[in-house]
């Protein structure tokens, strides 16, 4: 069958447990006398279709299934990520200040160049605050990575979230794509040529 | 939810076995998988019904033939693939990925087929 979509992203949530990261990806309809089938099992990831710029682009979000309350994540699981949202919880200063840690744990483990993004979430809790938005922004900044306040409960920017993060990463992709098949100029790849897969920096160094 | 002997099939598959509609979520408009994405298959697979009572370990379910099969998992629009389960080799429930009421079908890890329930969803033009 032909293939339906033009981009498939691979993304990641992390951040300590309890800060939101479950509702963020899940929404068990649960109440007092009834609980779904589904919740008792739990949910390994989801895809999601978006539209961005009239291209088909198919999100796969994986959620850390508690692999995080031992404070790391290995290898296998940043395997292929290409978009990770670093999540903390507005009310939860650890929480806040744990992101440097899941930051360090990123660049030991995930590829270099993974798009990042982070949100602090639970932002309906006005009153039980203890993270204000500038720390978040500030955090951010210093990271050099976007930022954004959500509300999982309330259905607040988590949908913006993954789009904005889908976009950088369709951005970079389609850089690489460009710069190692450029469409004017002297570099042109010959049509007969295999497509490349995009290359890093250093290997299309060698190609001039 | 639809009864599988009430389904008219006829009116739901393409001549080619294809889904003529679009699958919807039967308790939210998430967009579960496209029309020409499935194909009909007939195949026996008893799927535990979507909601239980809090506390209850009983698991009730429904003893269903009817699925649209899914090549590849990347064709769906919207699910949710539960952790892996052991019935009859391992197996993940398919859910909504808005809602997350499933389940919906099964996805075989063996095959990597996917199988949307005729009863589970609804079908829109």
């Amino acid at each position: 069958m032909a293939k339906t979509y033009d981009y498939l992203f691979k993304l990641l949530l992390i951040g300590d447990s309890g800060v939101g990261k479950t509702c963020v990806l899940f929404r068990f309809s649960e109440d007092a006398f009834n609980t779904t089938f589904i919740s008792t099992i739990g949910i390994d990831f989801k895809i999601r279709t978006i539209e961005l710029d009239g291209k088909k682009i198919k999100l796969q979000i994986w959620d850390t299934a508690g692999q995080e309350r031992f404070r790391t994540i290995t290898t296998a699981y940043y395997r292929g990520a290409m978009g990770i949202m670093l999540v903390y919880d507005v009310a939860n200063e650890k929480s806040f200040e744990n992101i440097k840690n899941w930051i360090r744990n990123i660049e030991e483990n995930a590829s270099a160049d993974v798009e990042k993004m982070l949100l602090g979430n639970k932002c309906e809790l006005t009153e039980k605050r203890q993270v204000t938005r500038e720390r978040g922004e500030q955090l951010a900044i210093e990271y050099g990575i976007k930022f954004m306040e959500t509300s999982a409960k309330a259905s607040i920017n988590v949908e913006e979230a993954f789009f904005t993060l889908a976009r950088d990463i369709k951005t970079k992709t389609e850089k690489k794509l460009e710069a190692s098949n450029p469409p004017k100029g002297g570099h042109q790849l010959k049509p007969s040529e295999p497509s490349r897969k995009p290359q890093n920096w250093l290997s299309r160094c060698t190609l001039l | 939810m639809e009864k599988e002997q009430t389904l008219n099939i006829d009116e739901l598959k393409e001549e080619n076995g294809k889904n003529k509609r679009k699958l919807v979520c039967s308790f939210c408009p998430s967009v579960i998988l496209i029309a020409g994405d499935g194909l009909y298959t007939e195949i026996e697979f008893a799927l535990p019904t979507m909601t239980k009572q809090k506390g209850s370990d009983e698991v009730v379910e429904d003893q269903l033939s009817r699925y649209w099969r899914v090549a590849n998992m990347y064709d769906f629009h919207n699910v949710g693939f539960s952790n892996t389960v052991d019935r009859n080799g391992q197996k993940k429930y398919l859910t909504c990925a808005e809602c997350d009421m499933g389940p919906i079908g099964f996805f075989d890890t063996e095959t990597k087929l996917s199988y949307v329930a005729l009863a589970r969803v609804k079908h829109e033009q």
